[in-house]
């Protein structure tokens, strides 16, 4: 009889127990948070907040005609601009470092799934001399990326996605108006200024001389065709390149490892790779504006600008005013190393940042 | 293989149910523990195959002593001075196993230090659980060369080493605690009550890991991180947070292994009982790690002759076992310094052995220090270095206020808090700090209160199993498990 009783409460908690993973397991799929199984229903929203959990579930399993690819840099820009201009659907695939390979990974994977009519890209120069890897998509969280059903249990089953993934998805598409523009956006909470965008930055004490402008070009090139080859695939889509801004601190990074000349090189030479295709549009952002890299008031630190300078970003594109030939880029490019070689003229003359905060923060 | 992770439960657990009391009900009682045995072995060396060379060879090289020991034995018809000898180059076997893999590096880095060399340290990844399988066969040994154990069928002996509830983190056990629990042909059959009353008890330990330890753990590690930015509140928060974190991770560990053997009808040692309500450092050490002291005063202490010696030799052999003891938890100084500080407590309390006080107020205040003195002891045991650790003592007693604390109650940023917070920054965004806080006071409050009650086997074999421990125990199990997906090892299995 006792042993009854025991065996009856043992059952009891497997079923109940198993009830209620089943019915975690199948609010998930339900609503699923990550795109994992589907895009969004119920009346829900694309809702992104964590691009490594989602950007593979979004490209696979939602209605998109344009992306946004590129780094953090990249993930600032507002994409309504955008959709506003090219009357299109732009989701943004942005990867953590920005690697070539991952990001074309990405862009093959939505090729595969949309009919892609524009890719806008952030090309990151220092991403041009990333490895390359054509499976790259490690930026991805492995159990979302991998076709095995049985790792799904960690997505089903997880408390962060059923406490606080499911209610923001819920709340943000049922009770706020969310701006799917903003996605990743953290430019929007960060606070900006001359001290912030200071205070991690530690410049190498001894400037190298310059490199070589061919050093790593294997690399360069190897990344560059990756680029081309999707380009040369499809014709049908257009690709707007854009060279995302960096403030002065970050050139000076680049200036004192003695990767200036080479970075400058580079700008130029995948113009001349992938600017010969009809599909290819280059833009330069603002990435030579003395106000958008000189003054460090834009800055949360030193990489990421500020939510308005972002935005010029893509104002560049859309009123075409940053449109680029071979010639002006030449120019452009002029522009940019005048400015930092003066920066650091400045910087070696004066010794320390003080002029940042009085005739550069104007 | 973690008790606290998905396969375990939902694969390898119900496997190792199915298998075990299937063959027994088929009378295959030698194929079961051979079943078990393969299963410990593929628990143990599941995220590193080279693991199951290590332990196959310790086992077999245990075995094989202990082979010798019986053939002279047999031949010489109990030559005392051979088997002693032999048992001896046993137990240097273990201890030389145990020094490469543990305190090699340790050892070379001393060396350098005090005699300005530059050996080269090795690349040695520590084993899991190599102390608890080593001390088992240690202990077995010196058994074995005293005739207070037989020479056991190998897979006896296999499955008394590799029982995986215990393997990795304790207790641990005596062969003659084990080996006739497997060979009991009473204990073969399933028994629902055990099979009920041992899910309890893992469901509670499982909780104790994945609810409370591993959550004060965000507040514990980013302390212990951030030493320059604290100021003496938040130090005090995160050697408090440490504290708890260690019961609950040592304590969810030892519930799981019992919870795990009571259903296979296997009693496994108590090896923690409710430590933080222990009014001297001498009842901490028989509450805490109950079986790495018992090891310890069998093994070593006695040997050395004890209380029996005068109290200066009593001292002097307190201090060794716990500078062992302190060894033992780890190849750094820290670990060392932390034995010692405990060692000279019990050192001291057992010459001067005062009686038991009635008072109220006297056995609060005994509590109290008691508490206190293991709280700060623990700082030596979370911290990398004795700089470290000094320095995160400074903190404490620097008296100082910068406001850390908010840094550190969001350093907790759970889930659980989510909803909540997005609520009350609705209603009043300045609120949002203050809700950190309350939930740190709440985590700790838990902690502090869970550390008064009685241990959850104690409580599983007294409660009646009705429908509300079904529905409160299901709620708490289903937590655990969605929580698991950040898993994280336990604190002892590095030991």
């Amino acid at each position: 009889m006792e042993e009854k009783i025991y065996k009856n409460f043992f059952k009891k908690f497997i079923i109940l127990s198993g009830t209620f993973l089943i019915i975690i397991a199948a609010l998930v799929i339900i609503i699923d948070p990550f795109f994992h199984y589907h895009g969004p229903i119920l009346g829900l929203k694309r809702i992104q907040t964590m691009k490594e959990y989602q950007v593979n579930g979004i490209l696979l399993n939602t209605e998109y005609n344009a992306i946004l690819a590129g780094s953090s840099v990249t993930a600032n820009i507002n994409t309504d601009i955008l959709n506003e201009r090219f009357g299109c659907n732009t989701v943004k695939t942005i990867a953590s470092g920005a690697y070539t390979s991952t990001l074309w990974y990405y862009i093959e994977k939505a090729h595969n799934n949309q009919e892609l009519d524009y890719v806008f890209y952030g090309l990151d120069i220092f991403a041009l001399y990333s490895e390359v890897n054509r499976d790259s998509m490690q930026d991805q969280v492995l159990y979302l990326r991998d076709n095995n059903p049985i790792n799904d249990i960690y997505y089903l089953w997880n408390i962060d996605v059923l406490l606080k993934h499911i209610p923001y998805m819920m709340a943000e598409s049922y009770f706020h108006e969310y701006d799917e523009g903003m996605a990743y956006n953290f430019s929007q909470y960060a606070t900006c200024g001359i001290d912030y965008a200071l205070s991690n930055y530690k410049p190498e004490g001894e400037i190298h001389p310059m490199n070589d402008i061919t050093n790593n070009s294997e690399l360069l090139y190897a990344n560059v065709e990756l680029l081309e080859e999707s380009i040369r695939e499809h014709p049908e889509t257009e690709y707007k390149f854009f060279f995302p801004v960096y403030s002065c601190l970050w050139w000076d990074r680049l200036y004192r490892a003695g990767e200036f000349e080479q970075y400058l090189w580079a700008m130029e030479y995948v113009y001349d790779v992938l600017g010969k295709y009809d599909n290819v549009e280059f833009y330069k952002g603002v990435f030579n504006d003395w106000d958008s890299v000189m003054n460090l008031n834009n800055y949360s630190d030193h990489t990421h600008a500020s939510y308005d300078v972002n935005q010029l970003q893509a104002y560049s594109i859309t009123t075409g005013e940053g449109l680029l030939d071979k010639e002006r880029l030449l120019v452009e490019i002029d522009i940019l190393r005048t400015m930092i070689y003066d920066f650091e003229d400045r910087l070696m003359r004066d010794g320390n940042w003080d002029f940042l905060f009085s005739e550069y923060a104007q | 293989m973690l008790f606290n992770s998905f396969i375990f439960i939902f694969i390898f657990y119900p496997v190792v149910l199915i298998g075990w009391f299937g063959l027994n009900n088929i009378k295959k009682y030698t194929l079961a523990k051979l079943f078990v045995v393969l299963m410990s072995l593929w628990f143990y060396s599941y995220t590193n195959y080279w693991y199951l060379i290590l332990i196959l060879s310790s086992m077999i090289g245990n075995y094989a002593i202990s082979y010798l020991i019986q053939t002279i034995k047999s031949k010489n018809n109990g030559s005392d001075p051979l088997i002693k000898l032999t048992g001896a180059v046993g137990i240097i076997f273990n201890l030389a196993l145990l020094f490469y893999f543990k305190y090699y590096n340790f050892f070379i880095s001393n060396i350098n230090a005090i005699f300005k060399t530059d050996y080269f340290l090795r690349n040695i990844t520590l084993p899991l659980g190599i102390s608890f399988f080593t001390f088992q066969q240690i202990g077995f040994l010196a058994d074995r060369m005293r005739g207070k154990a037989e020479h056991y069928s190998i897979i006896d002996y296999m499955l008394f080493v590799s029982y995986f509830p215990q393997l990795v983190a304790g207790p641990i056990v005596k062969h003659g605690d084990m080996i006739p629990q497997f060979n009991d042909l009473s204990l073969k059959k399933i028994n629902w009550e055990n099979v009920a009353r041992g899910m309890v008890i893992f469901t509670v330990g499982l909780s104790k890991k994945v609810l409370i330890a591993d959550n004060l753990a965000l507040i514990a590690n980013y302390c212990f991180s951030n030493i320059n930015d604290l100021d003496s509140l938040g130090a005090i928060v995160g050697m408090i947070s440490y504290t708890f974190q260690i019961f609950f991770d040592f304590s969810g560990y030892c519930d799981m292994a019992m919870g795990l053997g009571k259903m296979m009808n296997i009693k496994i040692l108590v090896n923690f009982d409710s430590p933080y309500k222990s009014r001297s450092v001498k009842e901490f050490w028989r509450r805490w790690h109950i079986t790495l002291n018992k090891f310890f005063t069998e093994y070593v202490y006695i040997p050395l002759g004890g209380n029996r010696k005068g109290k200066i030799r009593a001292f002097i052999n307190v201090m060794v076992i716990f500078f062992l003891s302190g060894l033992w938890h780890g190849a750094n100084w820290t670990f060392v310094i932390w034995g010692v500080c405990h060692g000279i407590c019990v050192a001291i309390q057992s010459l001067y052995d005062a009686k038991e006080a009635k008072s109220k107020v006297i056995l609060f205040c005994k509590w109290l220090v008691t508490f206190l003195f293991v709280n700060f002891a623990w700082v030596l045991f979370a911290s990398n270095n004795i700089k470290t650790a000094l320095e995160y003592y400074k903190k404490i007693f620097s008296l100082s206020w910068n406001g850390s604390i908010m840094s550190v109650a969001y350093s907790t940023d759970s889930s659980i808090l989510h909803v909540p917070l997005s609520l009350i920054k609705r209603i009043n965004g300045d609120l949002v700090s203050a809700t950190y806080i309350v939930y740190i006071c709440i985590l700790l409050g838990i902690a502090a209160f869970l550390c008064t009650k009685e241990s959850a086997y104690s409580w599983s074999e007294k409660t009646k199993l009705g429908t509300g421990s079904l529905m409160g125990l299901s709620i708490i199990f289903v937590l655990s498990i969605i929580s698991l997906s950040n898993v994280s090892p336990f604190l002892y299995s590095n030991f």
